[in-house]
């Protein structure tokens, strides 16, 4: 599995099997707060920095959306200090 | 599990004698109340307190060799004693005893110092070699065991409680300035220092050596070698390795650190039961291995914040364990405070070891010595709120201006969408703590801030360093590799490095065992285990806001879904009602915080004491602020260590129980 993937894929799995998909939104203000939970795992395995553009790209809780987010933001060097 | 002291005297002079230490063997009868022995030479004196574990017949102590080389005075476990026995007889060495302690005079034989690398266990023990002249003190990786000492007038004295070494009419009974700011900063004082003037303690993954040949010793904290380093990161293949190859890894480990602390033992071991994960994975751990029930022991209190006795049940019956609990009101914690106080040796901001004393007491009189316990699980794969929040706070901070990354807050801490109407003061408190991204020390800055607001209670003529001097010094003495390190495993080091060692186990968890004679056995702590947590990616412990993720993931099938699903709920207690519920405080309280008092004891301002009484008296100890709780517990406990250790020696008032010590004038010289 490329190392890109795997961190991206568990944390998915786990968040999948802890909380239907469905639910993943409905937290309970309506804005999907999941998705900065995502974010602050990608920023923290990858050392960048997501914009609150990229993080809308997160909502979508979709591999291949997540991975171009990742992939674009480290070939940009915006990494994090 | 035992009590150790002793005297080595590389002077010549002797300057301490075998009453001397007679009187501290005396003092540690609560932690070895089966046998009490000192053994006498014209160099080194060793006294021991026994409480009988393992090879009840033979394993007495002080221990020597046949030989009369090697002797020892030995407070712990050695876990893989059976490995290493086997080991060392195939190398040709005999033993005379099926005891943990004579491996270690083996060991010592066979490998020298280094002896230590090779053990699995839990340990802190003098080892006198008279061919060398030397003295071997060391304590295991993380100080589950103490061991302080003191110089005096040239000599060493050494024990594994502060009481001991204050039966010496000699040593100096003062509190020490920085040992004070530092527990009022960490929540405990920082190994070597002590909260004591001259007293030290060994810091935890040390050594000592201690020649008699040598000159006096000087005064200060002597040097050590440091046998084990907490280190993140260094098995390869655990850190590339996905979460499935993780869990099996982690699981054969477990498994193993459980079976070695249940199994090796000649009276039967039982667990505590909190509720939560850590124990109940502990206690199910041991359920699998063995086709009797497992004794469970438990807290409960009468306050339903802080009861957690329906999940206790629910684990119990789960795993089908024989249950025993005893119930926790505010007036018992109250009760015991000064008892905990004067075994526990160190200022506490929080009464939580109280009920813990309550509940070794429990233990005791169960009939048992030994328990199993969840400790270090939070330390090692990442449990506590502390790591949640740094991880917050660092996101947040990579982008301040991002409004939308500030509502991260309501996933750490989903009742605030319950409580609309505090989240924004709350939310505005939380990030007022700067989150500087260049700080090593960012996860614990907000924690050391409140907590160090105590030294302002301070008299300024008491003299401890200004505020920010113990954090700084802390942080200039960090491993050099920290900076490698990811956040989320410098947050551990700084845990372990100061909550674990210098409280968790200590005035929380030795102290409160062995006060009633029993001993700890903690299976996350064990050298494999810890190897393992500190090598793992940081994800596979904190995924996302998930702590101890992997730990969940591994005993899914174990444990009921409510007990692996529930929020973590940290292990606390009432404190200031303990002291003021209905309007009434305990017997020793008005005499021992009154403004003549304080002022005598000449530490804390008695002006800004008195605001805080009257403020918990307005509110008989209900709703006060988590600061002025931890004041008022901070002081409180003070005050009972400046009774107990500064105008008295320590000593218990009720001796009434303790067999004679017997002394044996051994011709160690021989």
């Amino acid at each position: 599995m490329d190392s890109h993937e795997r961190p991206i894929r568990e944390f998915l799995e786990a968040h999948s099997a802890a909380a239907p998909a469905g639910q993943k939104r409905a937290d309970g203000t309506g804005k999907n707060h999941w998705s900065l939970e995502l974010a602050m795992h990608i920023e923290s395995e990858f050392n960048i920095i997501l914009s609150d553009t990229d993080i809308d790209v997160l909502d979508r809780a979709d591999m291949d959306a997540v991975l171009k987010t990742v992939m674009v933001r480290l070939g940009s060097g915006n990494g994090a200090s | 599990m035992c009590g150790i002291c002793g005297t080595v005297r590389t002077h010549g002079h002797e300057a301490v004698d075998e009453t001397d230490v007679r009187r501290m063997v005396d003092v540690l009868r609560h932690r070895g109340p089966d046998a009490a022995e000192v053994l006498t030479g014209r160099e080194v004196i060793l006294g021991h307190a026994r409480l009988s574990i393992i090879d009840l017949a033979r394993g007495h102590q002080p221990m020597s060799t046949a030989d009369g080389r090697l002797r020892i005075a030995f407070n712990g476990e050695i876990y893989n004693y059976v490995e290493l026995r086997a080991e060392l007889q195939n190398l040709g060495h005999a033993f005379r005893t099926e005891s943990d302690t004579e491996v270690i005079l083996e060991s010592y034989r066979r490998w020298g110092t280094d002896c230590v690398s090779r053990f699995n266990g839990q340990w802190a023990f003098a080892l006198w070699d008279r061919a060398e002249k030397t003295l071997f003190l060391s304590r295991d990786p993380v100080g589950i065991r103490p061991l302080y000492y003191t110089v005096y007038r040239g000599n060493l004295l050494f024990a594994s409680e502060i009481k001991a070494l204050f039966q010496h009419p000699g040593v100096r009974r003062a509190f020490d300035a920085s040992g004070l700011a530092q527990a009022f900063t960490f929540w405990s004082p920082v190994a070597p220092h002590t909260a004591f003037d001259s007293v030290y303690q060994l810091e935890p993954g040390c050594s000592l050596v201690v020649s008699t040949a040598g000159e006096a010793l000087p005064q200060g904290p002597l040097e050590s070698t440091r046998h084990y380093e907490h280190s993140f990161g260094r098995i390869p293949a655990l850190r590339d390795g996905s979460i499935e190859e993780n869990i099996e890894r982690f699981r054969d480990a477990f498994t193993r650190a459980v079976q070695l602390r249940f199994n090796r033992s000649d009276v039967p071991v039982g667990a505590y039961l909190s509720g939560g994960i850590d124990s109940s994975v502990t206690t199910g751990a041991i359920s699998r291995s063995t086709p009797n029930p497992l004794e469970t022991f438990s807290l409960a209190f009468e306050d339903a914040e802080f009861d957690e006795s329906r999940y206790q049940k629910q684990v119990s019956e789960a795993l089908g364990t024989s249950h025993h609990s005893i119930r926790v009101a505010y007036a018992d914690i109250g009760r015991v405070f000064p008892e905990v106080v004067r075994h526990g040796e160190q200022p506490i901001l929080r009464t939580a070891p109280a009920p813990l004393y309550l509940l070794s007491s429990l233990v005791q009189g169960s009939g048992y010595k030994v328990v199993v316990t969840g400790e270090g699980a939070d330390e090692m794969l990442a449990g506590y709120d502390i790591f949640r929040e740094a991880m917050v706070r660092r996101f947040v901070a990579r982008n301040p201006d991002s409004e939308r990354r500030r509502e991260i807050l309501l996933r750490l801490y989903p009742w605030m969408e319950r409580s609309p109407a505090h989240a924004p003061a709350f939310a505005k408190a939380f990030f007022s703590q700067s989150a500087d991204l260049n700080d090593a020390a960012l996860s614990h800055r907000p924690r050391w801030r409140t907590s160090s607001t105590l030294l302002r209670m301070l008299e300024p003529e008491f003299g401890a360093p200004p505020p920010g001097t113990v954090e700084d010094a802390l942080l200039a003495d960090l491993p050099s590799a920290f900076s490698e390190w990811k956040p989320l495993e410098q947050a551990q080091y700084l845990e372990t490095a100061t909550l674990l060692s210098g409280y968790i186990l200590s005035a929380q968890g030795d102290r409160m065992l062995m006060a009633h004679s029993v001993e700890g056995r903690f299976p996350f702590l064990d050298p494999d285990v810890m190897r393992l947590a500190a090598s793992l990616p940081p994800r596979h412990k904190l995924m996302g806001l998930d702590e101890k993720h992997i730990l969940k993931r591994t005993y899914a099938d174990m444990l009921p879904r409510e007990i692996l699903s529930r929020p973590k709920q940290p292990y606390r207690a009432p404190d200031a009602p303990a002291f003021f519920a209905n309007g009434q405080s305990p017997e020793w309280f008005s005499e021992l915080m009154s403004e003549k008092s304080i002022r005598e004891a000449g530490v804390f301002n008695p002006r800004a004491v008195n605001g805080l009484l009257e403020k918990c008296r307005r509110s008989a100890g209900i709703g006060m602020s988590n600061t002025d709780n931890m004041r008022l517990v901070a002081i409180t406990s003070t005050m009972l260590l400046h009774h107990h250790f500064v105008r008295g020696t320590g000593a218990s008032p009720d001796a009434s129980h303790r067999t004679p010590v017997e002394t044996v004038t051994s011709a160690i010289e021989k």
